[in-house]
């Protein structure tokens, strides 16, 4: 084991505890150089984020709070049960024509700047109840390719594919592509490729100019896929039965395989240099590292580390290139930041 | 109870088996119901929730479970049975413990696969950092049941696999009812006081408590419908067969048992006393002549 990990001085604090969701963190990772670090988990209907100084020490905190939306798609009262949306995921995209933080909701897709103060967005799910097992109405996995497309997925098994303008609000629903029989768990694009996996186990591999399906992956046994992540062209999923796979995004084969924890994987995310991250309930954080490629990988272990009674909810590499990671616990406000 | 939930999604190995936590509370509250409309609509609200929920697969499962900690989130109270049972710690915060079984549909931690082309190249291990074994479906599944049943061996936790541990204060809850083993004893005390007060509207004359004496040696049954022979002596009644439990009572030796004598030695003041005052008048029972009968005293004897 190659990587030994020392919390950081300081963990992040956010002023509302994680929520029990897969992928439960997210990072802006800034495009410029003067602008900060921000790392965010949602919490209920709520989103809570940080904005953290370069050493650690100076952290702003922000919240930005779900809108409810009664009938006629006007604002409802906050405390109406019947119009609570809670944030299924949240994430940070970075596009070239702007960043967005996007919250796939209950009922509802919301957009909002990356510092939270305006919101830009709102899409309400088709209420049409679905002929499938899912009986809520949800969106999960959000990803942004191309120059501005975000796409997001709902419970019905379609990608939501929406134009973004460079400035002001006029964002709008291109496309709802159908694909999937099964609710989507994870949605992540590279530049040529869109990975979709849903929760029944099956991965689509569109071509992200056309959105057209290239390749299905079919589910591997009974568990469905918890998080997705890419590197180069090797698709990385991880599972409810506490596996992770390794596919060949090119012709849909497997590549590899690790039984990796001993309860549900909650996320997985890979960076540049080939190391992945797995974070699951069974408090434990695994480092992993792939050379060659998805037709010849070689996988290792590189690090095990363990935090006591944490069910862990989210991680996330703090640069693409190197192995410092920010991990987030269920019911805890602190983002604790490991580095190498 | 916030916490007893709290504990029971959080603690759940996989998000299926928030199916067999219900199926533990549906068991349980069946022991404690006792009007059979109850019980027919709790059955049917227990098939119709199998009906709806058997069909999810574990990821959709986690949606819902999720969903459900919402509603636990930053609930912290310490409960006074987690933390004597070293489930919680002093913060509020659950006690984890993964090592051991792993949960169903899981395998046990430590192997990477390697393919090409689709076909399996290679497998080589790593260390898990700690002990798993791989999934038992025999094991009784915990999370669900009573915590503060006395029926737990102290073998067993709340946990079902973990290190033993002291079970602490106990209660007979209502539950226990029909796991406790009655005593035969009690059984049998509790059913002769209940044959004793109760009717005997049984009928059954062997039982009906009625004794009957025989006196004498050629005594005979009149009811008794089949003639029997006349009953020889004492010293071969061991060839007969008693019929209707008989018991012999034999008052021919008299001081077999030295406590029993003494306390008949005790009654013969009035033997003596009437052997002394045979003279007088059997009418003579005023409270002087008792007085003077009395032994030891000296006044008062009449002249």
């Amino acid at each position: 084991m190659s990587i030994k990990y020392t919390p950081a001085a300081q963990p992040v604090l956010v002023k509302w505890s994680a929520s029990h969701l897969s992928n439960n963190l997210t990072i802006y990772r800034p495009t410029e150089p003067r602008q900060l670090k921000m790392f965010g988990t949602s919490h209920k209907s709520g989103f809570a984020m940080a904005t953290v100084s370069e050493d650690g020490t100076k952290q702003i905190q922000g919240q930005v709070i779900c809108r409810a939306i009664g009938k006629n798609n006007t604002p409802a009262p906050e405390n109406d049960a019947r119009f609570i949306a809670y944030i299924v995921q949240a994430a940070y995209v970075n596009l070239p024509v702007r960043n967005l933080l996007v919250l796939a909701c209950t009922k509802s897709i919301q957009i909002y700047e990356p510092d939270g103060t305006t919101h830009l967005h709102i899409h309400m799910l088709d209420k049409t109840s679905p002929n499938r097992t899912e009986s809520s109405i949800y969106s999960r996995g959000i990803t942004g390719f191309g120059q501005n497309s975000l796409c997001v997925g709902n419970h019905q098994g379609e990608i939501l594919l929406f134009s973004i303008p460079p400035k002001g609000t006029n964002i709008f629903l291109k496309e709802t592509i159908p694909g999937h029989q099964h609710g989507i768990t994870s949605l992540v694009s590279n530049s040529e490729l869109l990975i979709s996996s849903d929760t029944n186990g099956t991965i689509l591999i569109w071509d992200n100019r056309t959105m057209l399906q290239k390749n299905v992956i079919e589910p591997m046994d009974d568990s469905g896929i918890t998080s997705t992540s890419i590197w180069k062209n090797c698709i990385a999923a991880s599972y409810a039965n506490g596996m992770i796979r390794f596919f060949d995004a090119g012709n849909a084969q497997i590549s590899g395989s690790i039984t990796a924890h001993a309860r549900c994987i909650n996320a997985i995310d890979c960076n540049e240099e080939g190391l992945v991250a797995s974070v699951s309930d069974d408090c434990y954080v695994r480092i992993w590292k792939l050379s060659g490629d998805a037709e010849n990988l070689q996988i290792s272990h590189e690090c095990n580390y363990h935090i006591e009674n944490s069910q862990l909810v989210g991680v996330k590499f703090l640069h693409l290139l190197r192995s410092d990671i920010a991990v987030s616990t269920y019911d805890s406000t602190e983002i604790i930041v490991l580095r190498a | 109870m916030t916490m007893s939930v709290k504990f029971q999604i959080m603690l759940c190995p996989c998000a299926a088996d928030i199916i067999k936590v219900t199926y533990n509370h549906v068991n349980s509250m069946r022991k404690l119901v006792r009007s059979s409309t109850v019980l027919d609509l709790l059955d049917k609200a227990f098939i119709a929730f199998n009906k709806q929920y058997e069909r999810l697969n574990d990821v959709e499962w986690l949606l819902i479970r999720d969903t459900i900690l919402f509603f636990f989130q930053d609930v912290h109270i310490r409960v006074s049975i987690f933390l004597r049972e070293n489930l919680q710690t002093q913060q509020g915060v659950f006690i984890v413990k993964t090592n051991g079984i792993v949960p169903n549909g899981f395998q046990t931690p430590g192997e990477i696969r390697t393919y090409k082309r689709g076909r399996l190249n290679n497998t080589h291990t790593f260390n898990a950092g700690e002990h798993h074994e791989p999934p038992d479906d025999k094991r009784t599944f915990h999370l669900g049941l009573n915590i503060y049943s006395k029926s737990k061996s102290s073998n067993e936790s709340l946990l079902s696999d973990s290190a033993v541990r002291r079970p602490s204060v106990m209660v007979n809850a209502a539950s226990d009812i029909e796991m406790i083993n009655p005593d035969p004893k009690m059984i049998a005390q509790l059913n002769l006081l209940s044959d004793l007060i109760g009717n005997s509207s049984g009928g059954d004359s062997s039982r009906s408590g009625l004794l009957k004496l025989s006196l004498f040696d050629d005594d005979e049954d009149e009811d008794t419908g089949p003639p029997i022979q006349k009953r020889p002596q004492a010293s071969s009644t061991s060839n007969q067969r008693p019929k209707n439990e008989d018991i012999t009572i034999d008052v021919s030796k008299r001081n077999q048992n030295p406590r029993l004598s003494h306390v008949l030695q005790d009654f013969d003041f009035d033997e003596r006393s009437t052997r002394r005052g045979k003279k007088d008048d059997d009418d003579d029972d005023d409270l002087c002549a008792m007085m003077d009968r009395l032994p030891g005293s000296t006044g008062n004897k009449r002249r």
